[in-house]
């Protein structure tokens, strides 16, 4: 319990889609129900603050991170886009976090970072604060993307040719 | 149960199928099973229609990468997957929490889009388990030619729908003003249509017998947590994968594949409502219901998990 009074603010980064959103504000209101005050960093699109439903709750908007248009995702693919928000927001969470440690203090106890959001790794490793990756989606899609990482397509091509 | 075959030494996976870049469009490719992870099919794997195999991978790699992170929380249940989630914990070297269903533990309404309660009044007047809900999730896009088929499969399987058409969903269209009006006349004699429906509540309800369900993740779970069994219908990536755990792992579940047709959709809604094997299959949900509730509930895997993590932090 001393611990958390030193440190009890946990950062979430959801991805602003349904899915990814409503399980992280649940975990969001869990942690919050154990203590902790709880920070929601979104972008201008999708926006969970907007819902009205978490009293309490500190909503930061950044202006880049996470801020592409469904539009985008459209013309880019989910793999692209994805590939797009985390490079575009890496600077403007470091950003963010930098402001809120200035402003609240070191009071961050952990940042928690939807899977997709990687960009969140840069800050966490920057300003040395712990991070936790969560996941929406099931653990045996998780276990098929660690087969998937190991692959390369270039390798498929080449095996290929050679039989 | 084939709990524990399903994630067995992943990293001797080899893709000695030669086929296997093109081989998502050849059926019998599709069909091949992986090697070393039975039951998975090629098609199951998390790949379909996202673009480039080479930089799929490279996401993937991404995504894994677990940087500075100290831990990996899930919300996914550990009686469900505890095969996939000892295979991660050993891929990824750091803890694995599986703190779910996490809308159990909390009730956090954080929908974007409105939900309609008005369906609730209309179960109401429903005879128990005899209601099939559809809802394809929060981005699947139909073609009116589909939705017509589904409209007519629905209306000759004879038992009552609650069907949730979002704003969008139909190409070209803002809602459904593309169908014609002797469909909509027909539907509602015997279905309800709403934009956006309070999912968990319509699960929970007495009268809703199955979900027909693009078996998003979240989907799954609220399925599952309210003993409900599904007819899949899943889209892309994972959502196969959840299909197929439902399908042939815990066995709550089978899959509608190919092009929807009207006599398809009727079988469908007769085997899972009015069939034996459909009531099997609720059985079966019934039980993991209960498992998963303990779970959450104190002492119970999912709770203690969320203790580690808070001591954790």
């Amino acid at each position: 319990m001393e611990k958390m009074e030193e440190k009890k603010r946990i950062v979430l980064v959801p991805v602003p889609a349904q899915r990814h959103v409503t399980p992280m504000m649940q975990l969001g209101t869990a942690l919050n129900m154990k203590g902790f005050s709880i920070t929601v960093v979104e972008g201008q699109f999708n926006k969970v603050s907007s819902s009205q439903n978490f009293p309490g709750f500190q909503f930061v908007t950044i202006p880049d991170t996470e801020s592409l248009p469904e539009s985008v995702l459209e013309r880019l693919g989910p793999v692209e886009f994805l590939f797009e928000i985390n490079k575009t927001s890496e600077a403007s969470f470091k950003d963010c976090i930098r402001q809120s440690l200035l402003q609240q203090g070191n009071d961050i106890a952990c940042i928690i970072y939807d899977e997709y959001m990687y960009f969140c790794g840069a800050a966490a490793k920057e300003f040395n604060l712990p991070s936790v990756i969560f996941s929406t989606q099931s653990a045996t899609n998780q276990v098929s993307r660690c087969v998937l990482r190991k692959l390369s397509a270039e390798k498929f091509l080449v095996d290929m040719e050679g039989a | 149960m084939p709990k524990t075959s399903l994630i067995t030494y992943l990293e001797t996976i080899r893709f000695t199928n030669t086929s296997f870049c093109f081989g998502f469009l050849d059926p019998e490719v599709q069909e091949t099973l992986v090697e070393n992870l039975h039951p998975l099919r090629y098609k199951d794997l998390p790949t379909s229609g996202v673009g480039p195999l080479d930089r799929l991978f490279e996401l993937c790699r991404e995504i894994v990468n677990k940087r500075t992170a100290s831990a990996v929380i899930i919300n996914t249940v550990r009686c469900l997957e505890s095969s996939s989630l000892k295979r991660l914990q050993h891929e990824l070297g750091i803890p694995v929490y599986a703190l779910g269903p996490l809308h159990i533990t909390v009730s956090a309404a954080s929908s974007l889009l409105e939900e309609d309660r008005s369906c609730v009044e209309w179960l109401n007047k429903q005879k128990p388990r005899s209601v099939v809900y559809i809802s394809l999730g929060s981005v699947v896009q139909m073609e009116t030619k589909e939705v017509l088929e589904m409209a007519r499969g629905l209306f000759n399987s004879n038992q009552p729908f609650l069907w949730v058409i979002r704003p969008g969903s139909i190409a070209g269209s803002e809602w459904i003003e593309s169908l014609p009006e002797e469909v909509i006349k027909m539907v509602s004699e015997r279905g309800y249509i709403v934009k956006w429906a309070p999912q968990i509540e319509v699960l929970g309800h007495p009268a809703v017998g199955g979900f027909w369900s693009h078996c998003g993740w979240n989907s799954t779970l609220e399925s599952i947590v309210e003993g409900v069994p599904m007819i899949c219908r899943p889209f892309h990536g994972e959502q196969k994968l959840n299909a197929l755990c439902l399908e042939s792992i815990w066995r709550i579940g089978f899959q509608v594949q190919g092009k929807v047709e009207r006599g398809g959709v009727e079988r469908a809604v007769k085997r899972l409502i009015v069939d034996e094997e459909g009531a099997d299959m609720r059985e079966r949900a019934l039980v993991l219901k209960e498992n998963l509730k303990a779970s959450v509930r104190n002492g119970g895997s999912s709770y203690n998990a969320l203790e580690e993590i808070v001591n954790l932090m």
